[in-house]
């Protein structure tokens, strides 16, 4: 275990020894003329690979408080800051770089709880278990702070004038008020600090149209995309001796960091805003057709959260598996509501992965009835990427459940009674008409108001058309589908990157294995970290 | 339930000190303002034997496009079209909303509904008819409320009996009415030692100069986050919350920035928002008043959102030529009305002077909507209605509810329950108020 003090010292030492080599390596008062391009600036990037630009990454709300965790040790009793939720783009994820803008309402949302997490670590007496200086509140531990955890927020060492910055705040203030007012203040403001409220990915330029991310920047890209917190003293220490400056090293961390509790929460994250299945905890039924739906929906989502770190970390699942398992996680009153027997892991009889889950069939239905329009839509944009254009304005309200008709007879009588209604439902709705076995509330059934249900259908526009009998045609369809792949490992990206260029980062071996399911998921994603972008990127 | 708890004996000398301020000199101080006859009641406002509670009514014009405004869900308020999301700048006050689907404006359509939104063809706008009710006159603040000088139809959106009430535009005059009679200094002791503002603008130095690092190493992202230190950095601190006493003049500088300027001058438009805020806020805060409505525009209101980089004007922009791209034009002006929402809501969630242990939102209702649902179409079903705020423990909150074609009548009547009043006349269609944010 590496001290705070240790860290200082380390950093230190290699701040030195980097000004050094600078010096050396021909920067400015350089005795050894031109200075040679770094290494990382002149290898090759792979055929069908991007680079993106430098960049400015503001922390997400989530990892705003994982940093500050970390850093000041805070537990479960420390509620978590009061921030608003980011913006989430299109594909559903809230790291996307560019909708993470700092405007005034964002800024003084941050300084709010900056202020606020210095008041609790004040009166928890934090400083003084992170540095014994702050026994006395005073400039020496204002100095232990900065070196300390400030260093650890900032995830860099600071230079000499940084430092002074922030031991003058302790002065002007304390002289106006009081020492412990000035360790106060001066703790708002490191945690006000840019240094801490962005990842920085600026890197430095070769000289040769690429930047090069220095270690301490490639150290972070690699613990928050996949810890998705800040990176340990190790880490760091290992981005600043260049270790991590090699795909395969890069890798190597990126499993371990994923192995972490942590990591397993990265992925989580990633299934929860892909797939929305979390919303099942708040959507209400109609309790006359859905009697205790709200004692059930809790466990609908813990069903989704455990089958999916199962099937990720335990079974290094793939693409494949995703839509044919028939993993399930009940609880009594789960497997009550399923029609299922057992409790805790179990199988269910039909074999399509997550399509069987009730979290999923219940977010894409309707508060009485099931909805092959929602249901369609959710195949159409989450696993084949095929947005959707927004319904017209005029749209009018969901179908209503009429007596005699099944809701499959319902969609096709009035989407295709309307010209402005088929052009997009043809494209949605056959596709929903294959999950019509699983009611609004995931129940299995067979018949629908004493009809059998017809879950044929098809996926137009796909290659080849298919067609599909039934929910388990579907699952087949979208199990070996190229295209599912594509999207998947191009959501994962995007979500690994914080950009919808994501997937252009990609190497294109990767993709390929992921598509062919030679790779599972995790190690996909793992594999992320080799991609050029994590260490080098294009001029402006 | 917190609304049926005992009654609550307001202690704070603040207040009593306001109560006797307002029944003695507001009228006295608004008698010289002629345009603000419809200020401030007879009285201000009695200790209040239950929990206060007070309304705001914000209305923008031409509605909103559609998939720029309604959410999935109201843990994120981004809508289907993720460009530009309406209501996101709102997400930090989500748990205190109610967003409103599937409304409707029965038997109005167009530009003329804006005469029905808050009277639904009585005659009587509700912020009229629950402040007569309560004892109190409303406050109607503008911004840009009509064309210049003028009292059109395009601007009529409050009424008393059939005749149409102004709003009024000039942030100074309604701040010179609110404090005629207040003194203007020697009321509470001036705080010793530096204010927590002086203080943060100490620790912000750091900050200013590592973005200034930044932006020299080519970051590109930084110019707001820059703007927003030099903001509390800077020598004068326009954008600062005032402290706002009820025993003494407040100074608003948002209000001093616009005093004897042109106040129907279109790129006035964000200044006199910031200060109507302001006002508003003071005004319920000090019990001047407990019915606020805020009206910025009019139907056909054409000013352009150049500040935000908006060239045509809003109208024009709500008609947004078909197609995706004018569409999301005409969603990022609403989306600016949505961050000013959010500034007010800020200065609403805050202690209650009337009420201890809770905020004034707790005891608000507001009520943001507009008279056209969706600008392009410019029909009258669905639309855009926002609640926020406890309701004085009437309302819950934190939901998106679809109400699927519900008349507009039945947000009259829960905007009245809210505010504890019955018997209010609110016209045709509906004998309910709505059920789904009732606590």
């Amino acid at each position: 275990m590496i001290t705070q003090k240790r860290l200082g010292l380390l950093l230190g030492c290699a701040l030195a020894a980097s000004a050094l080599a600078a010096a050396c390596d021909g920067g400015e008062g350089s005795l050894m003329g031109r200075p040679p391009i770094d290494p990382l600036a002149t290898e090759p990037i792979p055929a069908g690979t991007e680079i993106g630009e430098p960049a400015l990454r503001r922390l997400t709300a989530r990892e705003w408080e994982t940093t500050v965790r970390d850093v000041f040790g805070l537990g479960a009793d420390w509620k978590g800051p009061s921030l608003s939720a980011d913006r989430a783009s299109e594909q559903g994820f809230d790291n996307d770089a560019v909708l993470l803008e700092m405007d005034e309402s964002k800024h003084d949302e941050l300084v709010g709880a900056a202020e606020s997490l210095a008041d609790t670590l004040v009166a928890a007496g934090v400083p003084a278990k992170l540095a014994p200086a702050c026994r006395t509140a005073g400039r020496e531990c204002t100095a232990a702070l900065v070196d300390g955890p400030g260093q650890r927020l900032f995830r860099r060492p600071l230079e000499t004038e940084e430092r002074n910055r922030y031991l003058d705040v302790f002065d002007q203030v304390s002289a106006k008020t009081s020492p412990p007012a000035g360790v106060r203040w001066t703790l708002v403001s490191l945690l006000s600090s840019p240094s801490f409220l962005y990842r920085s990915e600026l890197g430095k330029p070769a000289g040769n149209g690429r930047v090069v991310l220095n270690g301490d920047e490639i150290a972070s890209a690699l613990s928050y995309t996949f810890s998705g917190g800040p990176p340990s003293e190790e880490l760091i220490a290992r981005g600043r001796r260049g270790e991590l400056s090699s795909p395969e090293a890069r890798v190597a961390e990126a499993k371990k960091l994923l192995e972490g509790p942590r990591g397993h929460e990265v992925l989580a994250l990633f299934a929860r805003q892909w797939l929305h299945y979390e919303d099942v905890r708040s959507i209400a039924k109609d309790e006359a057709v859905v009697p205790g739906f709200s004692q059930v929906r809790q466990d609908m989502a813990e069903e989704t959260r455990t089958v999916l770190d199962e099937l990720l970390f335990e079974k290094k699942g793939t693409v494949r598996d995703l839509f044919s398992s028939k993993a399930t996680f009940l609880t009594p009153a789960l497997a009550t509501h399923y029609g299922l027997t057992g409790t805790g892991k179990a199988e269910r009889p039909q074999a399509i992965g997550i399509l069987a889950h009730g979290s999923i069939l219940s977010r894409y239905a309707l508060p009485q009835a099931s909805s092959p329009s929602q249901r369609g839509a959710f195949v159409r944009e989450k696993l084949l990427c095929q947005p959707l254009p927004p319904p017209p304005p005029n749209v009018g309200e969901p179908p209503v459940p009429q007596p005699g008709l099944t809701t499959r007879e319902l969609y096709e009588k009035i989407h295709a009674a309307s010209a402005s209604c088929a052009g997009c439902h043809a494209a949605i709705d056959p596709i929903g008409f294959g999950l019509e076995h699983f009611d609004l509330a995931g129940r299995f059934r067979t018949t629908e108001r004493g009809k059998p249900i017809d879950a044929s259908g098809k996926i137009a526009g796909a290659p080849g058309a298919p067609t599909f009998s039934d929910h388990e045609g579907l699952a087949r369809i979208l199990a070996a589908s190229p295209e599912v792949a594509k999207c998947i490992g191009g959501l994962l990206a995007t979500y690994a990157f914080g950009t919808e260029h994501g997937k252009e980062y990609t190497l294109a071996g990767a993709r390929d294995d992921l598509a062919a399911s030679r790779a599972s998921l995790v190690d996909f994603y793992a594999r992320l970290a080799a991609a050029p972008h994590f260490a080098v990127r294009k001029e402006k | 339930m917190r609304d049926r708890e005992p009654p609550r004996v307001r202690g704070d000398t603040t207040i009593t000190m306001n109560t006797t301020l307002s029944r003695r000199g507001l009228l006295k101080g608004i008698a010289g303002a002629a345009a603000l006859a419809t200020v401030i009641g007879k009285a201000g406002i009695a200790r209040a034997a239950a929990r206060p509670r007070r309304m705001v009514l914000l209305f923008t014009p031409h509605g909103a496009p559609a998939e720029h405004f309604w959410p999935t869900s109201i843990n994120d308020l981004s809508s289907q079209a993720r460009s530009t999301s309406i209501l996101a700048p709102l997400q930090r006050h989500a748990r205190r909303m109610n967003v409103l689907r599937g409304l409707n404006y029965a038997g109005s359509d167009n530009h003329p509904a804006i005469r029905d939104v808050f009277t639904n063809k009585t005659g009587t706008s509700v912020d009229t008819s629950i402040a007569r009710k309560m004892g109190v006159k409303p406050l109607r603040l503008g911004v840009v409320p009509d064309y210049a000088q003028s009292f059109t139809v395009d601007g009529w959106l409050a009424f008393d009996g059939g005749v149409a009430q102004a709003h009024v535009p000039d942030p100074a005059k309604v701040y010179d009415a609110l404090v005629a009679s207040m003194p203007t200094g020697g009321g509470a002791p001036a705080p010793s030692g530096p204010t927590a503002a002086e203080l943060r603008k100490i620790a912000l130095a750091p900050a200013a100069a590592e973005l200034e690092a930044l932006k020299r190493r080519g970051a590109t992202n930084i110019a707001r986050h820059t703007e927003a230190v030099r903001r509390i950095t800077g020598v004068s601190t326009p954008g600062a919350a005032p402290v706002v006493t009820c025993t003494q003049r407040p100074t608003f500088p948002s209000v001093e920035k616009v005093r004897g300027k042109n106040v129907w001058a279109a790129e006035s438009f964000p200044d006199i928002l910031a200060a109507q805020i302001d006002l508003a806020a003071f005004a319920l805060r000090c019990g001047l008043t407990r019915v606020v409505s805020i009206q910025c525009g009019y139907v056909n209101h054409q000013a352009p959102f150049s500040w935000i980089g908006i060239g045509d004007g809003h109208h024009n922009v709500s008609h947004s030529s078909p197609g995706a791209a004018g569409r999301a034009l005409h969603a990022r002006c609403q989306e600016w009305f949505a961050t000013q929402w959010a500034k007010l809501l800020d200065l609403l969630e805050t202690p209650d002077p009337e009420d201890p242990g809770r905020t004034m939102l707790d005891n608000t209702v507001v009520l943001w909507t507009s008279e056209i649902a969706d600008g392009q179409a410019h029909n009258c079903q669905g639309i855009p209605a926002v609640l926020f705020g406890g309701g004085g423990g009437s309302l819950k909150s934190g939901q998106v509810v679809d109400l699927g074609g519900r008349s507009h009548a039945s947000l009259l009547l829960t905007l009245s329950e809210a505010m504890g009043q019955s018997g209010i006349d609110v016209g045709p269609g509906a004998t309910e108020s709505i059920r789904e944010v009732r606590a």
